[in-house]
């Protein structure tokens, strides 16, 4: 019987097939959402699947209303494919898009777009001293000036600069000669420092393999994840002193994030034999390098498979975005809010592939 | 037999028609040159005809491809039932197939008779082939094969490419051009000798240029806007020779092939910038022979095959080092297969066993020197008595891999099991109703880049399991009424289940991981059609259809976003029809192809959504005979309402657009 079901099924599709439609991607409403405030969450998409990222918005007062993809629906179009970050600037918030060649430019309380800013391959942002850099894959850093919104200097730091922070009107940009896995990372393993008034590179900064995510504290001290070789050198963070030469290992991490003088470290380690994943919550002293808790999320709900950290930086509340798994990269994650003493206030669905969380 | 010799009369009485009927399931194989409309000479060695056997298996030979009008090997894919092709765009554009909801490495391929295979991407390019020196290409499902064939052929499904074979009795000559939309050309030739003793020797090449600068939609809201494709000019060329010797109760049959391609890779389409320096040569070589021989009641086997393949990839970029990655692999394969068949009684039993040694070099890290040894054989035995025919086979499996580094795949050792059952509910001589059923298992080990690549394969990889059932039924009539020449209907159910799928994971820009995560539940029917109705004297109309529908749900992870629902790139419903009218001044044939709509992952979301799409076309073809000389003509209107379709994401179709060519025969 179930094979006649099914005989019939497809016999009345074979002769009156109406299952096609006359577009292809995404359609558009073009109604404004309104003023808003709050946060915004970059969901990278998945660009091997042709699924391009979106901007979620998080509104931080009442009650916390989630909307999901809210550039798509405020400007008509689609953000584009593989958005890497943002940084928040002046009115405006700036998102590199790596595979578009571009760098978007949108009024932070709208999402309506401003402008966009040509460059290649742009891997992360950092805003200083009225401009806002872009590292560029191919071994470049871009000033943009935040007036006439246009490139103004456009400096070589090194093979595959990778991700940025500011501190002291200096950018600090990790170098990772990431496609250089064949030759060890040799041309890597450094940050280059930039003066933020000039746009040219002061010096480079030795640290470990494969150095990628970056933050500062309040005193000037630059913390960056060395990312290994994905093989017998494991992942870490290393400390820089301000105005050291070289930087130290401090302790296991793959993913920081640093407020006022806590340094929030997240190390997370898959075994692709059973795909499980183990994390661990941290948090350091950035000024004596001390441990200083052990499990800081302990008894709350953590992310299962953490892709960025970011701390909201007017209350210290932290937000760790996160795929469902190791094997969903691929599918809508999740957004984990807690307050600044590690209790979890709330979960969001996002975008797919979740990669960092900017305020406004 | 009695059908056979029938089946045979038919064809041969009948040239003209041969093409329209599925072909052998014996690829040894029936050969209908494709310049010999009016007289068809039919080299059957032992003529099977695949309504009759105990699993599916449907041939589109060049007759067949012409009057649904077919336009390149994708569009010959895309008209086979249960065949899903991922297709990513234009001439020239990669094209794979996945079958009955299983990857790509599932499939076997064999190219005259012996098995084709790519131990580094375990998918083989169907872009390659070019129709015009194909005498035909089809589909044969789960372990369909002569008893006695190569074991490395035996898989979930295999794919057939058949070349033109030399005609021992005659000298054929060929030489045609294609010339189509967006710079596309293509000159071939076909070259036929006798060479006495019952040999023939022929000679066939082709090439083809493609600009492949097709306009698309880029639909982006109110950003959309019209762009042309950019960087996907090829070139390739291809040459071979073929050899026949016809023996007393055997066929020896050799095969040189060369083919050289230039391509650049437009790359996924993003909405912003259209910005890529991909680039892509390859060459392939191969020298293969097989040999056939019946003794009485035992038939013997005997064939080999070496087969160099190079691929040089560079991507022209500043953030590589040195400004390009350049990816440069090395294959080469040698291969051996012998077998004896003994038939006794209502009893045929047989053994085969193909050794095989599979080397990859490269430029690269971890998988610059790899290589497998493959020791595989099958015992088979088939029962035929009457209406009924039984077939049971055990095969067993055996892989080890060498490498130059520390760690390397275990072993692997298996045994896998086949059994087929046909009944013939109605055996006339104008009716032939069956019912056909088979259970088999399979597995597939890990290919070179799912184990070696560096940043991306795993040595901890598991072989990929599949356990797969059907059951069907086969219709055909023989001149039911004066205007109904033939009709043959078939419906195949199916159900596959598979653990441990091998799937490749992102971990960061650079770097990706390769696990056994996947699990698979596939179910389908697939309905095929076929009709040859006399209208009238010297009139005929061809009406074709195939449609398959199957769930392919991922079962994974349960509780998981994408748990049941349907695997990315599958459609629902796809399939396509064509109805020919041929007339003594000239033949018309309209056909569509169409798919519902599919996911670009297992997550169903507006997002990775493709819109469903069904495109048509026309093709109009004659042929002029002028004494010694037959002219072919033929004109393609592709894609007719100009649909603007991606079978993968971002990867747009060609729109509307024309193909003429002239073909001179002598």
């Amino acid at each position: 019987m179930k094979q006649l079901k099914l005989l019939a099924i497809g016999l009345i599709a074979a002769l009156a097939f109406t299952a096609c439609s006359d577009d292809d991607g995404p359609f558009f409403t073009t109604d404004p959402v309104g003023q808003m405030s709050g946060a915004y969450v970059i969901n990278q998409g998945n660009y091997y699947g042709g699924v391009d990222g979106t901007l979620d918005h998080l509104t931080l007062t009442g009650d916390s209303a989630y909307t999901q993809s809210v550039f798509a629906a405020v400007n008509g179009q689609s953000l584009g494919s593989s958005p890497q970050g943002a940084v928040t600037y002046g009115s405006r918030i700036y998102v590199p898009m790596y595979a578009e060649n571009l760098v978007w430019v949108i009024d932070k309380t709208t999402a309506r777009i401003v402008t966009s800013i040509q460059t290649n391959e742009p891997e992360a942002i950092c805003a200083a001293e009225g401009y806002v850099f872009v590292s560029n894959n191919d071994g470049y850093v871009s000033r943009i000036d935040t007036l006439t919104l246009a490139i103004d200097t456009h400096e070589a730091v090194g093979p595959n600069p990778a991700q940025m922070c500011a501190t002291g009107g200096k950018v600090y940009v990790s170098i990772s000669d990431g496609y250089n896995y064949g030759g060890g990372y040799v041309d890597g393993c450094r940050v280059a420092e930039i003066d933020a008034q000039t746009g040219t590179k002061v010096r480079d900064i030795a640290v470990g393999v494969n150095p990628g995510p970056i933050a500062a504290d309040a005193d000037g001290r630059v913390f960056v994840v060395c990312r290994g070789n994905y093989a017998d050198i494991a992942s870490a963070v290393w400390t820089i002193p301000a105005g050291a030469t070289a930087g130290s290992e401090l302790a296991p991490a793959s993913l920081i994030a640093v407020n006022g003088t806590t340094l929030y470290a997240i190390n997370s380690v898959t075994d692709w034999s059973t795909n499980q994943t183990l994390v661990d919550f941290k948090t350091y002293d950035t000024t004596t390098g001390h441990l200083t808790a052990d499990n800081f999320l302990a008894g709350q709900p953590t992310a299962p498979a953490p892709q960025a950290i970011n701390i909201n930086p007017q209350n210290g509340d932290i937000y760790i975005c996160s795929d469902r798994s190791s094997a969903e990269y691929d599918k809508p994650g999740l957004l984990y809010v807690y307050k600044a003493d590690g209790t979890h206030l709330k979960t969001y669905d996002t975008g797919i592939h979740p990669v960092g969380v900017v305020w406004y | 037999m009695r059908r056979c010799a029938l089946h045979r009369g038919v064809v041969s009485a009948i040239g003209l028609w041969v093409g329209m009927v599925y072909a052998t399931a014996d690829n040894v194989v029936d050969v209908v040159p494709s310049d010999t409309l009016g007289t068809a000479i039919v080299v059957t060695h032992r003529p099977v005809a695949s309504w009759r056997s105990a699993t599916p298996a449907f041939t589109l030979d060049t007759l067949a491809l012409r009057q649904r009008g077919v336009t390149d090997v994708g569009d010959a894919l895309r008209r086979l039932p249960g065949v899903n092709l991922r297709d990513y765009g234009g001439a020239g554009g990669l094209k794979t197939v996945s079958v009955r909801g299983l990857g790509a490495a599932h499939t076997a391929v064999s190219f005259d008779g012996m098995p084709m295979s790519d131990v580094r991407s375990g998918q083989v390019d169907f872009s390659r082939f070019t129709l015009e020196n194909l005498s035909g290409l089809g589909v044969a499902m789960a372990d369909h094969a002569p008893l006695l064939s190569p074991v490395s052929t035996l898989a979930a499904a295999q794919i057939v490419v058949q070349s033109v074979s030399p005609d021992t009795a005659a000298t054929h000559r060929h030489v045609g051009l294609t010339h189509g939309a967006f710079g596309t050309a293509e000159p071939y030739f076909n070259l036929s000798l006798p060479m006495g003793h019952g040999s023939a020797l022929s000679l066939g090449g082709d090439f083809h240029y493609g600009r492949n600068d097709y306009p698309f939609t880029v639909f982006n809201g109110v950003a959309t806007h019209r762009e042309k494709r950019q960087g996907s000019r090829m070139q390739a060329w291809t040459g071979e020779a073929n050899f026949v010797k016809h023996l007393n109760g055997g066929r020896l049959t050799a095969k040189a092939y060369y083919q050289n391609t230039h391509r650049r890779l437009p790359g996924i389409v993003t909405l912003y910038t259209a910005d890529n320096h991909e680039r892509l040569a390859e060459q392939t070589a191969l020298a293969q022979t097989m040999w056939r021989q019946q003794f009485g009641a035992f038939e013997l086997m005997g064939g080999g095959k070496f087969e160099w393949a190079s691929s040089h990839y560079q991507d022209i970029d500043g953030q590589y080092p040195g400004g390009r990655l350049v990816q440069q692999y090395y294959r080469r394969e040698w291969f051996a297969t012998t077998g004896v068949a003994y038939a006794f009684g209502p009893f045929k039993a047989a053994y085969a066993v193909d050794l095989a040694r599979r080397t990859m070099n490269s430029n690269q890290q971890t998988d610059s020197h790899v290589g497998r040894t493959s020791l595989l054989q099958a015992f088979s035995l088939n029962f035929t008595h009457g209406r009924l025919t039984a077939t049971g086979r055990l095969a067993a499996h055996l892989h080890h891999d060498n490498t130059d580094v520390a760690d390397r795949l275990t072993d692997t050792r298996r045994l896998t099991p086949m059994v087929s059952l046909a009944f013939a509910a109605i055996d006339k001589p104008h009716t032939y109703v069956s019912l056909r059923s088979f259970y088999q298992e399979l597995y597939r080990v890990p290919t070179f880049t799912e184990a070696y690549y560096y940043h991306l394969g795993s040595q901890t990889l598991k072989p990929e399991l599949t356990r797969q059932v059907g059951i069907g039924a086969v219709c055909r009539l023989d001149r039911p009424t004066s205007w109904l020449a033939s009709l043959v209907v078939t419906a195949d159910g199916w159900f596959n289940r598979v653990r441990d799928r091998i799937v490749s994971i992102p971990y960061n820009l650079y770097v990706w991981r390769t696990m056994n995560v996947g699990k698979t539940v596939a179910r389908g029917l697939d309905l095929t059609l076929e009709a040859r109705l006399r209208p009238a004297e010297q009139w005929q109309l061809v009406v074709a259809a195939n449609h398959t529908l199957q769930a392919v749900e991922d079962r994974t992870l349960p509780g998981t976003i994408g748990y049941g629902c349907q695997a990315a790139y599958t459609p629902m419903h796809s399939g396509a029809a064509s109805l020919a009218c041929e007339t003594p001044w000239v033949s018309l044939s309209v056909h569509t192809t169409y798919a519902s709509e599919r996911w670009s992952t297992n997550d169903h979301t507006p997002t990775t959504r493709l819109p469903g799409y069904a495109e048509a076309g026309a093709t109009l073809y004659h042929r002029f005979d002028m004494g010694k000389i037959a002219i072919d003509l033929r004109a393609d209107l592709v894609n007719a309402f100009d649909k603007q379709y991606a079978v993968v994401r971002r990867y747009p179709m060609p729109g509307r657009a024309y193909k003429l060519s002239v073909k001179v025969n002598w």
